[in-house]
C-alpha cells in the first residue's frame, strides 16, 4: 500500500437549511475541496458518497451518490454510496483512502452529506432510531441520547464524576463552536446554563447533546505528489481503521479502544503521539468515557483533564476544536468528513479563532455510528500526521 | 386438523347444570367429539356447578363444556365461575351450548366464557377449538421469536445455547457466533430473573412511545445473557443498578387480524 494524502477540505454550515436538498448542501463543498486540492477536477477517477437517511426522509432511497454527483456535474466516474449511518462519512473517506492507497485510483473524493431536518421532529427521530436492529433494538423504542447515559452513568459511578464535570465538557465544546463559522451554535454557554437546561435522559441536558441539523462535508483524497503540488502543508493519512461491534464475546476492550489502538498501531504511533483530536461527542459528556477508551489518560483521569482545560484548543491535547458534534451539529453522514477537515485546518494553520497556538503534526478521529447489541455499531478512526 | 398432529390427547368435560333434562345436544357433542379423538367425560345430568368445576380440576381438563337449553345459562356460568376461582382454575376455558340468545352473548363473554354454540354448530368446530387448546400457541412478538408459552403470565424468553463453548444467546439463532459452527447449538428457556446492569429514564421517546420511557440492559440469570429491554412497573426513585428484575410479557398491539403482538419487559422484582 502506498502513502495516501488528505488534499482539499470543505463544510458548508452546518444548521437548518430547509431550503436546501441533499444535492444542494453537497455542492459548494465538493467545490470548494475540489478548488483547495489545485487538481484539475477531471481527473477525479472515483466518488464515495455517505449519507444516512435520506431513503426515508427525503425519499431519495437509491443512487443518492449519483443524484449528488450530477447536480456537481461529475459524472462518468465509479460513484458509491456508503451508509454506515452516523459514521457514513468517515466510511466514505476509508473508502477513498483504500482507493488511492491501493493503486486502484490516484485521486478519490469522499463526500459526506445529511438532512436531518425534514419539518416535522418525530419523523427525524425515528429516522436516527433506525440505526439499530429494527427487529430486536428497534423495537424498544431506542433513543441514542439514552444508549449514551447508560453508557456513561457506570463510569461517573465508578471514578464519582460530577454533573458539572459533565456540563464543562460541553461548555468547552460550545466555546470551541462560538469560534467555528461553520458551527450551528455559534453562542458560549455557561456551565450553569447547561446544567439548567432541560434534562433529555438524566445525567444529560439538552446542551449537552448534539442537536439535529445538515449539512455536508468534503475531502479529496490523492498521491504525495499532489500533495506536495497543493501548496499547503502535506497531510498524510496514517490510518484509516473501521471497526465494527462484537458478539462473539471474544473481545475484552471496547469498540473505541480496539479499534483506535489498531490505528495506532497502523500508523506508527501511540495514543501519547497525538496532538488534535475529533471525537463523537454525540453528548457532550461522553468525551471523558472516550479519552480513557482512546487512551488520553489513565483509567479515571478524564474528569481531572476536563478540570484542567487540557482539552481546550489552547489546552495540551485539544478536543473538538471544531465544537464537536455538540456544538457545531451532527448531520449524520457528513459529520466523520468534517473531524477530517477541522483536523486538516488545525495543521495547516487555518482554524480563524480556535487555530492552536502551535498547528500539529499528529491528529485523529473517532467517528461512531448505530447501535447493536450493546455496542456502537461501526467506529471509524483515521489518524492524520502532518510533512 | 387431525387428533393425531397434536402434542397429546386433549381431554374435555360435557355438562348439564341444574334442572335441565334436555341431554340430546350434551350427547350429540360429547359423541361427535369422541369421534375426532376428544377424550370426554360426560357428568349426567342435573349436576351442581361444584361437582362440575370439581370435577374439572381433577380430571385435568382443557376445557368445560355446559349445555344449556332451560334459559338459565347466565347463572349457571356465574356460579361455575366462581366454583373455578375458588379451586385456582379460572384459567379452564368454559363453553356453552344449546339455546342462548344473542343478546345474551356479551355479558357471557364478560363473565368470561370462550366459546358460545347455539344450535346448528358443526361439532368439527367445536373439535377445532379444542383442539387448539393443547397446541403451543405461536405467539406474534415484537421481536420476532423471542418468546414462547400458554399464556402471557406463563411465558418465557427462548434463546440459543451452544454446547461446545457454554454461551447463551438472546435473541434465538441459527448459529454460535464464538464458535461460528451451528452444529452445536440449541433453543433454551432462559430465565425470567436477572440483574438490571444499567438503566436510563428518558424525557424524550421516539413515535409510538410515552414519556418518561425506560429502558436498560438485564442480565438473566443463570449465566444468561444480556440484553436491552423496556422497563415496566418501576418507581424511578428506586432504580438501582444491580437490582433484581423479572420478566414481564405484555400485548403490545394487535396486528390487522386483531391478534395480539406480544412483547418483553422487565420490572422490578
Amino acid at each position: 500500500m502506498r502513502d495516501s494524502y488528505v488534499l482539499g477540505v470543505a463544510m458548508s454550515n452546518f444548521g437548518k437549511h430547509l431550503d436546501k436538498g441533499l444535492k444542494d448542501l453537497a455542492y459548494d463543498p465538493i467545490w470548494e475541496a475540489a478548488r483547495d486540492s489545485k487538481i484539475d477536477p477531471h481527473d477525479i477517477d472515483i466518488a464515495f458518497v455517505g449519507n444516512a437517511y435520506g431513503g426515508i426522509l427525503q425519499g431519495q432511497e437509491s443512487v443518492r451518490g449519483q443524484v449528488i454527483m450530477r447536480e456537481a456535474g461529475i459524472t462518468g466516474i465509479p460513484i458509491i454510496n456508503v451508509e454506515n449511518a452516523c459514521a457514513s462519512g468517515s466510511t466514505a473517506f476509508y473508502l477513498a483512502h483504500r482507493a488511492v492507497a491501493s493503486g486502484q485510483a490516484e485521486l478519490a473524493l469522499a463526500v459526506g452529506v445529511e438532512k436531518l431536518f425534514c419539518g416535522d421532529t418525530p419523523t427525524s427521530l425515528k429516522a436516527l432510531s433506525t440505526s439499530t436492529d429494527v427487529g430486536i433494538e428497534g423495537q424498544m423504542g431506542m433513543l441514542f441520547a439514552g444508549i449514551y447515559a447508560m453508557r456513561f452513568r457506570g463510569y461517573m459511578q465508578k471514578y464519582g464524576v460530577t454533573k458539572e464535570q459533565l456540563a464543562r465538557v460541553a461548555a468547552k465544546n460550545h466555546l470551541h463552536g462560538s469560534l467555528n463559522p461553520h458551527s450551528q451554535y455559534r453562542k458560549p454557554y455557561t456551565v450553569e446554563e447547561i446544567l439548567e437546561s432541560r434534562t433529555i435522559a438524566d445525567p444529560i441536558t439538552l446542551l449537552m447533546t448534539c442537536p439535529l441539523g445538515d449539512g455536508a462535508a468534503v475531502a479529496l483524497i490523492g498521491t504525495k505528489e499532489m500533495a506536495q503540488r497543493m501548496g499547503k502543508r502535506p497531510v498524510k493519512v496514517g490510518s484509516s481503521v473501521l471497526g465494527s461491534f462484537d458478539i462473539s464475546g471474544r473481545e475484552t476492550l471496547s469498540i473505541a479502544a480496539r479499534t483506535s489502538q489498531k490505528a495506532y498501531a497502523e500508523a506508527g504511533v501511540t495514543a501519547g503521539d497525538i496532538q488534535v483530536a475529533e471525537i463523537h461527542d454525540a453528548v457532550a459528556p461522553i468525551e471523558l468515557y472516550l479519552y480513557e477508551e482512546l487512551g488520553f489518560c489513565e483509567p479515571g483521569g478524564s474528569a481531572r483533564m476536563i478540570d484542567e482545560g487540557a482539552t481546550r484548543f489552547d489546552g495540551r491535547l485539544p478536543v473538538n476544536t471544531s465544537g464537536g458534534l455538540t456544538a457545531k451539529g451532527h448531520p449524520a453522514g457528513a459529520t466523520g468528513l468534517a473531524q477530517v477537515a477541522e483536523i486538516a485546518w488545525q495543521m495547516r494553520g487555518e482554524a480563524g479563532g480556535r487555530q492552536m497556538p502551535t498547528p500539529p503534526n499528529v491528529g485523529m478521529t473517532e467517528n461512531g455510528g448505530g447501535n447493536m447489541a450493546g455496542e456502537t455499531a461501526v467506529v471509524a478512526v483515521n489518524i492524520l500526521t502532518g510533512e | 386438523m387431525d387428533v393425531k398432529t397434536l402434542p397429546r390427547r386433549p381431554r374435555v368435560l360435557v355438562g348439564k347444570i341444574g334442572l335441565d333434562g334436555h341431554n340430546r345436544g350434551a350427547y350429540v357433542v360429547a359423541h361427535g367429539l369422541r369421534q375426532y379423538g376428544v377424550e370426554v367425560i360426560y357428568t349426567g345430568l342435573r349436576q351442581t356447578p361444584a361437582t362440575v368445576a370439581r370435577a374439572a380440576v381433577q380430571e385435568d381438563v382443557d376445557a368445560i363444556g355446559i349445555s344449556s337449553m332451560v334459559g338459565a345459562h347466565v347463572s349457571i356460568v356465574r356460579k361455575l365461575r366462581k366454583e373455578l376461582e375458588k379451586l385456582n382454575a379460572v384459567d379452564i376455558p368454559i363453553t356453552i351450548g344449546g339455546i342462548i340468545p344473542n343478546e345474551d352473548f356479551d355479558e357471557l363473554k364478560a363473565l368470561g366464557v370462550a366459546r358460545i354454540y347455539p344450535p346448528g354448530t358443526e361439532v368439527k368446530e367445536i373439535a377445532d377449538f379444542v383442539f387448539s387448546l393443547v397446541v403451543e400457541k405461536e405467539w406474534k412478538c415484537a421481536v420476532p421469536g423471542t418468546l414462547k408459552g400458554r399464556s402471557l403470565e406463563q411465558m418465557h424468553l427462548v434463546g440459543t445455547t451452544c454446547s461446545k463453548c457454554s454461551r447463551t444467546y438472546f435473541p434465538k439463532r441459527r448459529n454460535c457466533p464464538f464458535c461460528l459452527d451451528d452444529a452445536h447449538v440449541q433453543e433454551v428457556e432462559l430465565s425470567r430473573t436477572g440483574k438490571l446492569q444499567s438503566f436510563v429514564v428518558t424525557k424524550a421517546a421516539p413515535p409510538g412511545y410515552s414519556v418518561p420511557h425506560a429502558q436498560g440492559y438485564v442480565t438473566l440469570g443463570d449465566g444468561g445473557p444480556t440484553l436491552f429491554t423496556l422497563l415496566t412497573d418501576y418507581d424511578e426513585s428506586s432504580l438501582a443498578t444491580g437490582q433484581s428484575m423479572e420478566l414481564k410479557c405484555v400485548e403490545v398491539r394487535r396486528d390487522e387480524n386483531d391478534e395480539p403482538i406480544v412483547g418483553y419487559r422487565f420490572k422490578p422484582a
